[in-house]
């Protein structure tokens, strides 16, 4: 019974709906990011500053994504904790090259790793923009954002450059893992 | 019928919940607001405040850092490094940054004031020159001039003629000037060889430069320049920054300038001048209110309606834009550098923020106090503004050169009102009353239905005692046991005192008649155990006491005892020939003896 279920389970549409917060600071690339997990007929051209937040839907690896692209300029971050309950799992975009707002990025993350409603949501981080000369790698990320200290929930960093959706497969399989392995849990 | 609700009891307070509340409390204040964003302690920066800006010059919305050191090198930061490095003509005093017209893409120009001109930058490159005004030359200067260049007269005579100028308060040129103070004829021949054909020119320098806005409060809008010159005039140029549209002139040179409005409606130049008055062009007219300073200032900040003054008397006085004083703040340490904290995108937040010379930077919203920061070395500049992407970036220059950059919490509280001036939170702790016994209640009872009864009970008692004291007290004058005596038909009075640390002693004894009759024939004598002292003299005849009279008598009393270390009283008693009792009484105390010296 349980093989059977796990099997359709796998294919039935709507069957694993799971919600997906897409956050980070402004003009790190959480909307590229989305854009590449888009199919191809539905991504952008060209991806402009989010304003308040986008709702994004698509199947990815048998599961039904609902993102929630969340603007991260500075008037619309008060917004993020309003999308917290039921979260399946958050990705927090991080870019790789600007290092002056490294404290900013670590002070919002330690607000959400704070939040209640987040106990044991996984997270997944990207190292944005790697291609470019100036970034800094995943290891230097993880030391920058005290990432070592999670110790409430799985979290996992991939180095990605969202323009050629280099390591996003990577993470999101990984995310996906991670939110049915807690799907089958419960 | 419905029951009456029962009221609703506040839940028990205890004094643990309340200290937790309160520490609580003191820990989110003491937490910094602050986040350390980057330090680079070899920057090698020499700037103050004017000459540290923060501005999207590429039109990136990239906002960089512009730094124009006194080692007349104009550095520009983005991020966490250096994006260039131009070379300056001449050391700096302010750098400002202006968008000329509207075009798009909105680039803004750089303009650094230096000496006696305003050096205009567009993309990085220089693109103009603006050259201050000139001031007029004296007659009494030219002419002697004039009669250098046609040989009329000596170098030597032009000297004493300009120097006697020059005592006559008239302002020189500084070809004048240096020609004046020039030691030796060959350089001064020098000196008029190069000058003597060339038009006499008085110039005027630059003391600090700002930017208004033409006609809109947008942060790209076309903006022009505010220029205070050491000539005491106050320029407003247009936006290309190639003509004055206003020139005002002050009593005094402007060494703080703060600027609002804008140009086309409505605004106001506030002007913190040399000679510690504060004056405020409206309009591009003088105005009439002068705000007198008790010394001078260091750091002007306009803050909405409000300017805020820093004096080098460690004070920051706050005075509404019509000069009407509203408050001072008093500060540990003189003042390095003011500015003005403002967040207008994510909430509304104007603040100052004062950086002492211990290196302490306080952020004040209205008078008081919401955060600090603790450098460890004075500030020469600081600067609050956009930095990168961030809206809310504080640069901070050290005196080591060191550049610092920080950021402020997104959620940062800044409301002065966290914090309830008034009593400890220890007032807010109940005190521990114990249980009402049944005892308790009764003896309340009691004293509420007898109240009466107790209190007459409790006054006549008290007169009881009243009238013991006075008993006894009318006992002791009359038996001649204490030190005063009115038996002898007189008020006397009787002290004594002894000196000496033995074995020899004096008793001084001090009687006196402090009643209005003449007493006659008292002794005084003297009781004492003699196996311990001995007086070669104990009886003291005191034939008259005459009213008001001190009379002295001492008796010398000398330690006998042989073992040493004894102590006895001495009773001294008053008498008077008519009466058995002694008329007055003391017993004196006699120290321990020092032991008897041993004779061989």
């Amino acid at each position: 019974m349980g093989l059977f279920k796990r099997l359709f389970g796998q294919i039935t549409p709507g069957k694993n709906k799971v919600r997906i917060l897409c956050i980070g600071l402004d003009n790190s690339g959480k909307s590229t990011v989305i854009n590449w997990l888009k199919p191809k007929k539905a991504m952008a051209q060209d991806v402009v500053p989010t304003v308040g937040f986008s709702v994004e839907e698509f199947t990815k690896n048998g599961l039904s994504f609902t993102v929630f692209d969340m603007s991260g300029q500075g008037r619309y971050r008060n917004l993020w904790e309003h999308y917290y309950k039921e979260v399946g799992g958050i990705i927090f975009c991080i870019d790789s090259t600007d290092h002056i707002r490294m404290c900013v990025a670590k002070d919002e993350l330690d607000a959400l790793l704070e939040h209640e409603e987040l106990r044991s949501v996984p997270i997944l981080f990207f190292a944005n923009k790697m291609d470019l000369p100036q970034a800094v790698g995943p290891v230097q990320c993880v030391q920058n954002l005290e990432l070592s200290k999670i110790t409430d929930k799985p979290w996992h960093i991939a180095a990605s450059n969202a323009l050629t959706g280099e390591g996003i497969d990577e993470g999101i399989t990984w995310l996906g893992t991670q939110m049915g392995r807690a799907a089958r849990a419960k | 019928m419905a029951q009456p609700a029962p009221m609703a009891q506040p839940a028990p307070v205890t004094g643990e919940q309340v200290m937790a509340a309160a520490r609580a409390n003191e820990e989110r204040k003491a937490r910094s607001i602050w986040l350390h964003a980057w330090h680079d302690p070899v920057a090698g920066l020499k700037a103050y405040s004017p000459c540290v800006r923060m501005a999207d010059i590429s039109g990136d919305r990239d906002s960089k850092l512009l730094v124009a050191g006194s080692d007349r090198k104009l550095k520009i930061y983005k991020g966490t490094s250096l994006l260039s490095e131009n070379v300056l003509l001449d050391a700096p005093v302010s750098i400002c940054t202006f968008y000329p017209d509207a075009n798009r893409p909105k680039l803004p120009s750089v303009a650094v004031a230096a000496g006696s001109n305003i050096f205009i930058y567009r993309n990085l490159r220089p693109y103009y020159k603006f050259p201050l005004p000139t001031l007029p030359v004296s007659p009494k200067e030219a002419a002697a001039w004039e009669g250098m260049r046609l040989g009329r007269t000596s170098i030597a005579e032009a000297k004493v003629a300009l120097a006697a100028a020059r005592e006559s308060g008239v302002a020189l040129t500084s070809v004048s000037q240096e020609l004046v103070a020039a030691d030796d004829e060959a350089s001064a021949q020098q000196l008029v060889d190069e000058h003597k054909d060339l038009p006499l020119i008085r110039q005027t320098v630059c003391t600090c430069m700002e930017v208004l806005k033409r006609e809109m409060e947008d942060e790209d809008a076309v903006s022009m320049l505010v220029v205070g010159t050491e000539s005491g005039l106050a320029l407003v140029l247009d936006p290309s920054g190639s003509t004055i549209l206003v020139n005002v002139q002050l009593p005094s040179p402007p060494a703080f300038m703060a600027v609002g409005g804008l140009f086309t409606v409505d605004y106001r130049i506030v002007c913190a001048c040399r000679n510690g008055n504060v004056y405020s062009i409206k309009n591009g007219e003088l105005s009439g209110s002068v705000i007198e300073l008790e010394s001078m200032p260091c750091g002007l900040v306009r803050l909405d309606k409000s300017i805020l003054v820093g004096c080098m008397t460690n004070v920051v006085h706050s005075f509404h834009l019509k000069g009407r004083k509203l408050y001072s703040i008093y500060l540990p340490a003189p003042i390095t550098c003011m500015q003005l904290l403002a967040i207008t995108k994510t909430r509304s937040i104007r603040a100052l923020l004062v950086a002492l010379s211990t290196g302490e930077l306080r952020l004040y919203n209205e008078k008081h106090v919401v955060a600090t920061l603790q450098f460890n070395e004075p500030i020469t500049a600081i600067r609050f503004g956009c930095y990168g992407r961030e809206d809310s970036a504080l640069a901070v220059v050290g005196e080591s050169g060191a550049l610092t950059i920080k950021m402020m919490q997104r959620l940062a509280d800044l409301e002065a009102s966290t914090t309830p001036p008034g009593p400890p939170p220890e007032q807010d702790v109940p005190l521990s009353i114990p249980k009402k016994t049944k005892l308790y209640v009764e003896q309340t009872q009691r004293e509420r239905e007898q109240a009466t009864e107790m209190h007459r009970v409790f006054q006549r008692d008290l007169c009881k005692m009243r009238l013991a004291t006075a008993r006894a007290y009318v006992k002791i004058i009359t038996d001649g046991q204490g030190p005063m005596s009115y038996s002898a038909g007189s008020a006397l009075r009787l002290t004594a005192q002894v000196q000496g640390l033995g074995p020899r002693f004096k008793i001084k004894l001090e009687l006196q008649n402090s009643g209005s009759k003449v007493v006659t024939d008292m002794s005084a004598t003297f009781t004492y155990n003699s196996m311990l002292y001995r007086l070669k003299k104990s009886v003291f005849a005191v034939p008259v006491l005459i009213p008001g009279l001190c009379y002295r008598l001492d008796a010398d009393v000398e330690y006998v005892d042989e073992n040493g270390g004894g102590a006895d009283a001495i009773r001294v008693m008053v008498c008077s020939p008519k009466s058995s009792l002694p008329a007055l009484s003391a017993i004196v105390n006699m120290p321990v003896s020092e032991g008897l010296f041993s004779q061989y």
